[in-house]
């Protein structure tokens, strides 16, 4: 924005993880990217836990700013730390994500070659080498891709807004100012993609560098990981409800979805119980050093897919429910007046 | 000159308006003395409730920031500490005034407006990255935030110290298109803070703003105005310098 702003400003948004975000902290400081290059906005969303003690305690290590909000959701605190920040390039950081040594300057190199405000850069993330061996993470990255999902894409893609992944993606700071920020509707969840969808009407592209490389090192396990796709699929109705564009239909997956969840609703507690079942039996083969042979694994992938299926329709139609329920009430309210 | 406000604006009156509850809600202040002063424009009656803070009747074509000086040139400024610029199609939050005011003062900003709702025009949707812009939505999680930038509407406030900065309205720019990249420059010069209030956000969906339907001209206008003045891109202007939460 000015003569002296740094080239790339980014933004971690973080929640009560303090014992996680030094790490993430200590991997900025290893940056390959001279400290006069760039700025990092920390938005911590309403933490209780040590957060800004930890952030202040880098202070004098890294070029950060630090913003306190009362917790407001993510899409919230990145359009806040979006506004905060002073440089040309914006790049989103999870706080549970480390960045490899040439994160930023990947970023930037590639910012250079398609220099036009309508690219943004997709990193690489990869799963701790501990983490990759348990079994729900290694098949929510590698087979169900429901964290992130590298197999069909190489360096140098060019792709379409499905692409533009939150925690791992930069673009042009003044793409978002002219054409649109986040939708605080979204606590968690879709945020990036609907704001990428807006952003595709003016010709947003994608761009992957394989070379941009951050770690994932948060272990999510199977309840947690139920939990999370109860939201993501909240958020998937929400952005469904937005843009009646049958490819968005499509991409939070409502077709066919009432009939699904119909079939699926007697059944739910039984195919949760069953996966987190087999979940369970395949955590203590690993804890005990044995393989998992074939037909295990089919049946735990199987099991696994009816259950992250089961819980992102029981989040699309909870948020359904509450919609009618809502509906509902106004329309009494409105009797009584 | 001590916790008084002057209320200026204008309403329109063959069109419908929220011009009663507006005035109604503005004079409920329990801390502030407030005096209104607005201007019907339009042929149609001045409705009853607000005879008593209606000046005058103008009968259209008018152009609104003019006007306003024709009402700042009326009042006598010295007796106020604010001066609030208000239009005729928002709903305020309750008691809006006096909260918003306690945070104006509270971040010293001497010039300030309330952010608008999620349900208000134009959240997340913008017109060549200049009207109704998403910067002034409100920021759930914040209370306020110091800013580059403060629009020209629907509502705004000024406080005595930058009254001279910013009155009277620039008239080369009669329906104030530029104005909000003119005056953080103007502000940043004088060394006084411009802010957002999140915490009390006004609801903006009765009609679009100007801008929308008169595009071309008004983008043109803006466009010439900016020209021959000192001021922010919006990429300089959209920036948060503080932000205040709970």
């Amino acid at each position: 924005m000015g003569i002296s702003s740094p080239s790339l400003s980014a933004i971690l948004c973080t929640f009560n993880r303090a014992e996680l975000l030094s790490q993430t902290l200590d991997s900025i400081i290893g940056q390959t990217l001279d400290r006069s290059n760039f700025e990092l906005i920390v938005i911590d969303d309403g933490s209780s836990d040590d957060t800004r003690k930890v952030v202040q305690s880098y202070e004098r290590r890294l070029p950060l700013r630090y913003a306190y909000q009362a917790n407001a959701g993510l899409a919230s605190a990145r359009n806040h730390g979006i506004y905060r920040s002073q440089a040309r390039l914006l790049l989103f950081l999870d706080d549970d994500d480390l960045c490899g040594p040439k994160l930023f300057e990947e970023h930037l190199k590639t910012h250079a070659q398609y220099p036009e405000d309508h690219f943004a850069v997709l990193g690489h993330v990869a799963l701790d080498q501990a983490l990759s061996r348990k079994p729900v993470l290694h098949y929510a990255t590698e087979i169900g891709c429901y964290l992130f999902c590298y197999s069909n894409l190489k360096h140098g893609d060019v792709r379409d807004y499905p692409y533009f992944w939150g925690g791992c993606c930069s673009c042009k700071r003044k793409l978002l100012i002219d054409y649109g920020v986040f939708n605080p509707v979204f606590r968690f969840g879709c945020e990036d993609i609907e704001l990428a969808y807006r952003l595709s009407k003016n010709k947003l592209k994608v761009v992957y560098n394989a070379q941009a490389v951050s770690t994932m090192v948060r272990d999510i396990p199977f309840d947690a990981f139920c939990r999370r796709l109860i939201r993501q699929g909240e958020s998937q109705y929400v952005f469904s409800q937005l843009h009646p564009d049958p490819e968005v239909q499509k991409w939070t997956e409502m077709i066919g979805a009432e009939e699904e969840w119909q079939r699926i609703e007697p059944v739910y507690e039984a195919v949760i119980r069953s996966a987190r079942e087999l979940d369970r039996i395949a955590n203590l083969k690993i804890e005990l050093g044995l393989e998992l042979d074939d037909v295990t694994l089919d049946l735990l992938h199987r099991a696994y897919r009816n259950a992250f299926r089961a819980c992102k329709l029981r989040g699309i139609y909870n948020r359904r429910r509450e919609e009618l329920k809502n509906e509902n009430d106004g329309y009494a309210g409105h009797a009584r007046d | 000159m001590s916790h008084s406000i002057l209320i200026l604006g204008i309403y329109l009156l063959d069109k419908p308006s929220y011009i009663c509850p507006i005035k109604s809600d503005l004079s409920r202040s329990t801390r502030w003395e407030v005096e209104q002063r607005w201007i019907g424009l339009g042929t149609s009656p001045i409705p009853e409730e607000v005879g008593d803070v209606t000046l005058r009747k103008v009968i259209p074509p008018a152009m609104k920031f003019p006007l306003l000086n024709q009402l700042l040139a009326e009042a006598k400024l010295d007796r106020f500490e604010f001066v609030l610029v208000c239009d005729d199609d928002i709903v305020l939050p309750d008691n809006f005034l006096d909260r918003y005011l306690d945070s104006v003062s509270q971040y010293d900003f001497a010039l300030a407006q309330p952010a608008r709702t999620h349900d208000s025009f134009s959240p997340h949707m913008i017109v060549d990255g200049f009207s109704g812009h998403p910067f002034v939505e409100q920021l759930d999680g914040l209370l306020a935030r110091q800013t580059r930038f403060v629009e020209i509407g629907p509502i705004f406030s000024v406080h005595q110290k930058a009254f001279e900065l910013i009155f009277p309205f620039d008239e080369a720019s009669p329906m104030g298109w530029g104005y909000d990249f003119v005056w953080p420059r103007i502000m940043i010069d004088a060394g006084l803070k411009m802010g957002i209030i999140d915490a009390v956000p006004i609801a903006h969906s009765m009609r679009k703003s100007g801008f929308y339907y008169q595009h071309e001209k008004a983008r043109a206008e803006m466009k010439q105005f900016l020209a021959q003045r000192p001021h922010l891109t919006p990429d300089e202007a959209f920036f948060i310098v503080e932000s205040y939460a709970a």
